[in-house]
């Protein structure tokens, strides 16, 4: 059931994180099929990326957490509460950003958003009032009193956001938060989604494809397939590499450069145009700034020009191939 | 020197600090946080009360100044009410006449009823004239109300929240009962003030206490028949104007069909021992129950309704003919009028049957749109 | 990192595409589409303004915001529209309701519109007899395209069951049917997880290599930049930069208004600043309140600040943990060039 980088991540001080939502032994079975064969997770605070294949079962969590689907054996609980005794106070304390377009039609932005914080439960004052802030606070705020239907698909996804918010959740799911959005307002989103993640008494879970998306915003990351953990962890703890390795950019690849650098004891693991690799001898490794000093003075002997060098960290589509593949 | 340089900033924010480094500790001054803050309110879960959120916003979504399909016959059937309370009005005072000049032994050679409950056959007729009005009305507010969801994916928005299938069909359901109630109960309303202001001293009120009980349910079970069925249309599609042209069809073919058949049966022999089943037969459509549990509810039978206008002139009544014209044209209307009696049924249909086939018409559409509006699909896999 | 065909190697049931006029014709690079100021209205509204461009085999791919008038392009290469003015020509011929081009023409669009009740083979069999293709030669086709798109073992489920993934590669298997010359595909990586996402990449850069054009409209920069150097920018309908990420980027270098920004981690950040101002190619030094050992430098002569670095470290003996051109980025050189003005 565990494999070896499943546990659940630790803070600073050691002790375990408080889990958000915690599930046991889960089955969940859709008409005959197994989707969920007895998972057992715990989500932490914070934002993590839900990550995996089409097919793994994210979203039959999902529902499972949102108190859609009865599972079969096992259990499932969502900030304390049981998933199958309390579904609908659970709704209520969590938010949900679809991946598809959604919208209540016939209503401006601030009456969709009032009126999906009433659903939850709110008091129509309060809804109002805090519909144009959450509006102002995702960028909506000049475009808040026109028909939804009339909005751009950065807006609705934007709104989307909004009225995910609006009831102050302290759990909010983003299904493919960027979808449909163009480079700048996939940066808007994701700081949003930074912002909003950290210190403000929310956690987050982000289910994406797209990697970086998670890499920028997240904390940690749990990796599913088949309905089960294959990997789990903090981001930079993931990231380490095993060996020293680092990468180095020139300008023009240069034999000599790299003559320079084996010369010191490092060697060349991989080259991709004028983009290197190199793993470090131990000695390097250790001192901290050796790296740099050892690449400048190849550099200024080979006359090659370096544009830049960085530990090698492994990417988290590293991760998630070998997560997938294993 | 400082005052200028003060001056020179300009900006309120500007301003606010150089207060703030004036009052040295002072706690006025203060920049608000506008970062995001999360909710810590309150959230209540009204157990029995959720659905009303989506009634009020149904309501408030239909109650516009463009929804003409609401407001035109809106007004078409108060003005119908009001036409046959006057209606009602000036015959009422020429049966009245009629009585004490004796010209109403007349009438009851011709085999009319006892006018004995002459409002209620008023109200009746003013309900099953404004029948088809009511119906636009529905076409109007509930077409889209489930369709244009389903077009929009708002059950996503609905269902991630704590509301159950039952909270959202029965709020919109209530949303549009109560548009639709509106249309029948206020004008009725009005007609029975009406008469209860006119005939007061003729005994209207203390001669049947429970007419306004009857009419009330009379005119609430059409609102709730057409809530129901536009509401089901409604459900299985994703476009208002689709659904609405499909419940359109449902109500018209279903309307003829009853009606052709009933007078078929009518004409027809075998049919004159039967009575019942014709009676049932043509009112097997949405209107024919809404009339036909108002026939009992208002305790009025057909026969009444079809002679109620009758009795009128009496001075020319009881003039002779004065050519062989005019006496044939009196015997074409004699003979036309007991044509009409003879094609009415006799009967009220029967009330078991009433209910039923009105039942599953409120039931029915309400469980197909249950079963459509799915909440589990919020994520597709 | 992009790889450009040296020597195109075009399958030789594909003629050669026929010179434009009055063009000298450079036989192994012609122009597969070629724009000449091309403009297209609608009502009030410009869809493309003044545009001109070429666009050779290869994998091209074409960008910018939301609106900038990428699917007007889209619509006037795959013959859906006509150009206001100017003359938009695929294979040396205007496609639009040109039988001859849109037959060696492949489209993937965006949009998601099937028959849900058809399997995933039906469909593609059915729009390649629409294409004219039967019999035998209509089977292999489709059980070709189907294989390279990696459906072979799911085509025969309902496409209502379909993820968005398995969509996405149908809709691929149906535009490159007919073998055609250019391919056109409006955000392929849509929806795919990054296994297929790989797979996809793999076939494009695939097709891209046998000599056709594809031409990929993407907002998933990180995976562009791993595809293709050639790229087409566009914003509010004009055609902003075009050709090789590279020497546009070069290009922006030489135009001295755009600054660089070179992030280094070191141990004494103050000192190694201090150092760097004596440096003439650096404009600029910021440091980061949250992060210690972060220094940023704004250049505008990169080139002569990276000579200029290995010096100033060694001499001060920095011990330098990183160095990062943030810049570098295509989604970086995008933004300059989208904020320019």
């Amino acid at each position: 059931m565990s494999s070896p980088d499943s546990s659940p991540p630790v803070t600073a001080t050691g002790a375990a994180a408080p889990a958000v939502a915690s599930v046991r032994e889960l089955t969940v079975r859709y008409g005959a099929r197994t989707v969920l064969p007895g998972l057992t997770l715990d989500i932490p605070e914070g934002c993590v990326g839900l990550l995996g294949p089409n097919g793994a079962g994210k979203t039959t969590l999902l529902k499972t957490l949102m108190g859609f689907l009865k599972p079969a054996a096992g259990e499932a609980h969502v900030l304390g509460m049981n998933v199958a005794t309390d579904p609908l106070r659970i709704r209520q304390r969590i938010g949900l950003m679809p991946e598809q377009e959604c919208h209540i039609p016939g209503m401006s932005a601030v009456q969709f958003v009032a009126y999906a914080g009433e659903l939850t439960g709110m008091p129509p004052a309060q809804a109002l009032r805090r519909a144009h802030e959450v509006l102002e606070y995702t960028g909506l705020g000049e475009a808040r009193y026109r028909e939804v239907e009339t909005y751009s698909t950065g807006m609705k996804q934007r709104i989307k956001l909004a009225q995910a918010l609006v009831h102050g959740p302290k759990l909010l799911f983003l299904d493919e938060p960027t979808n449909g959005l163009d480079p700048q307002g996939r940066d808007e989103m994701l700081d949003l989604v930074r912002d909003v993640s950290h210190g403000k008494g929310l956690s987050v879970i982000v289910s994406s494809h797209l990697l970086p998306d998670i890499e920028r915003t997240c904390d940690s990351v749990v990796v599913v397939r088949s309905g089960q953990v294959v990997r789990q962890g903090l981001l930079t703890d993931l990231a380490r590499t095993m060996n020293a390795e680092y990468e180095v950019d020139l300008l023009l690849y240069s034999p000599a450069f790299v003559e320079a650098v084996s010369g010191s004891g490092a060697r060349l693991v991989a080259s991709e145009g004028s983009r290197l690799r190199f793993s470090l001898g131990p000695e390097q490794a250790r001192t901290a700034g050796a790296a740099g000093r050892l690449f400048f003075e190849a550099a200024r002997q080979s006359g090659a020009q370096v544009r830049g060098f960085r530990p090698a960290l492994r990417r988290l589509e590293d991760v998630f191939m070998e997560a997938i593949e294993s | 020197m400082r005052g200028s340089s003060r001056s020179r900033t300009g900006t309120p924010a500007a301003a606010v600090t150089a207060a703030a480094a004036d009052h040295a500790g002072g706690s006025q001054s203060a920049i608000t946080d506008v970062s995001y803050r999360n909710y810590e309110g309150e959230l209540h879960l009204r157990p029995y009360f959720r659905w009303w959120t989506v009634t009020v916003a149904t309501i408030r979504a239909n109650v516009n100044r463009k929804k003409l399909g609401y407001w035109v016959p809106a007004a078409l059937i108060l003005v119908i009410y009001f036409f046959m309370g006057i209606l009602h009005y000036l015959t009422q005072n020429v049966r009245d006449q009629m009585s004490m000049t004796g010209a109403g032994m007349m009438g009851g050679m011709l085999g009319l009823e006892a006018p004995v409950n002459q409002y209620a056959v008023t109200f009746y007729q003013s309900l099953s004239a404004t029948l088809f009005l009511l119906f636009i009305a529905a076409l109007t507010i509930g077409s889209g109300s489930i369709a244009a969801d389903n077009r929009a994916n708002a059950l996503l928005v609905y269902f991630a929240r704590p509301i159950t299938r039952f909270d959202y069909l029965f709020g919109k359901w209530m949303g549009i009962f109560l548009l639709l109630a509106a249309l029948t109960v206020v004008p009725a309303l009005l007609m029975y003030a009406f008469f209860a202001v006119t005939y007061y001293d003729v005994g209207f009120l203390s001669e049947n206490p429970w007419l306004i009980l009857r009419l009330l349910a009379a005119t609430l079970i059409p609102a709730a028949l057409q809530a129901s069925l536009v509401l089901g249309f409604s459900a299985w599609s994703k476009a208002p104007r689709l659904a609405a042209a499909v419940y359109a069809g449902f109500y018209f073919l279903l309307g003829n069909l009853t009606v052709q058949g009933g007078r078929m049966m009518l004409a027809s022999e075998s049919a004159r021992a039967r009575p019942q089943t014709v009676a049932v037969v043509s009112n097997m459509a949405v209107d024919g129950v809404a009339s036909g549990m108002a026939l009992h509810l208002l305790d009025v039978t057909p026969r009444q309704v079809a002679t109620s206008f009758e009795g009128r002139e009496p001075g020319r009544r009881n003039r002779p003919p004065r050519n062989a014209e005019e006496r044939a044209r009196r015997e074409r209307r004699e003979q036309r009028f007991q044509e009409r009696l003879d094609r009415t049924t006799t009967e009220r249909p029967d009330l078991a049957a009433m209910l039923l086939i009105g039942g599953a018409m409120i039931l029915l559409p309400l469980a197909a749109a249950h079963a459509k509006v799915r909440a589990v699909e919020v994520i597709r896999g | 990192m992009a790889e450009t065909p040296t020597a195109p190697a075009v399958p030789s049931h594909i003629p050669p595409p026929p010179p434009m006029p009055g063009e000298e014709s450079r036989a192994a690079v012609a122009p597969l589409i070629s724009f000449q100021h091309v403009s297209r209205w609608y009502g009030q509204i410009i869809g493309l303004n003044d545009v001109s461009c070429e666009v050779g085999p290869g994998l091209t791919a074409l960008l910018g915001p939301n609106g900038a008038g990428k699917s007007t392009f889209i619509r006037l290469v795959t013959g859906q529209l006509r150009p206001t003015t100017g003359r938009a020509l695929v294979l040396g011929e205007s496609p639009f309701a040109n039988a001859r081009v849109l037959g060696r023409l492949g489209y993937c669009p965006e949009i998601d519109n099937f028959y849900e009740e058809m399997t995933g083979r039906e469909f593609v069999t059915q729009l390649a007899a629409m294409s004219g293709f039967s019999g035998r030669d209509l089977k292999e086709r489709v059980d070709r395209s189907i294989e390279r798109v990696g459906m072979s073992d799911r085509c025969d489920r309902k496409v209502g069951g379909y993820s968005k993934g398995m969509r996405q590669r149908i809709k691929v298997a149906q535009a490159i049917l007919h073998d055609p010359q250019v391919l056109v595909l409006d955000e392929p990586l849509n929806g795919l997880d990054p296994v297929g996402r790989l797979e996809m990449t793999a076939l494009m850069s695939a097709l891209a290599r046998e000599g056709r054009c594809v031409l990929v409209s993407s907002h998933i920069l990180y995976e562009v930049e791993q595809l293709t150097d050639n790229i087409l920018l566009m914003q509010r309908g004009r055609l902003l930069a075009r050709g090789s990420v590279r020497d546009i980027r070069d290009l922006m270098d030489r135009d001295t208004q755009t600054p660089r920004h070179i992030v280094l981690r070191v141990d004494r950040p103050r000192a190694m600043a201090a150092d760097l101002l004596g440096v003439p190619s650096v404009m600029g030094v910021r440091f980061d309140p949250q992060d210690p050992g972060r220094l940023e430098v704004e250049t505008r002569d990169p080139r002569a600040f990276f000579a200029a670095l290995p010096d100033v470290v060694l001499a001060g003996d920095y011990g330098v943990e990183s160095v990062d051109s943030p810049d570098d980025h295509l989604e970086s050189i995008l933004r300059n060039l989208l904020n320019r003005k």
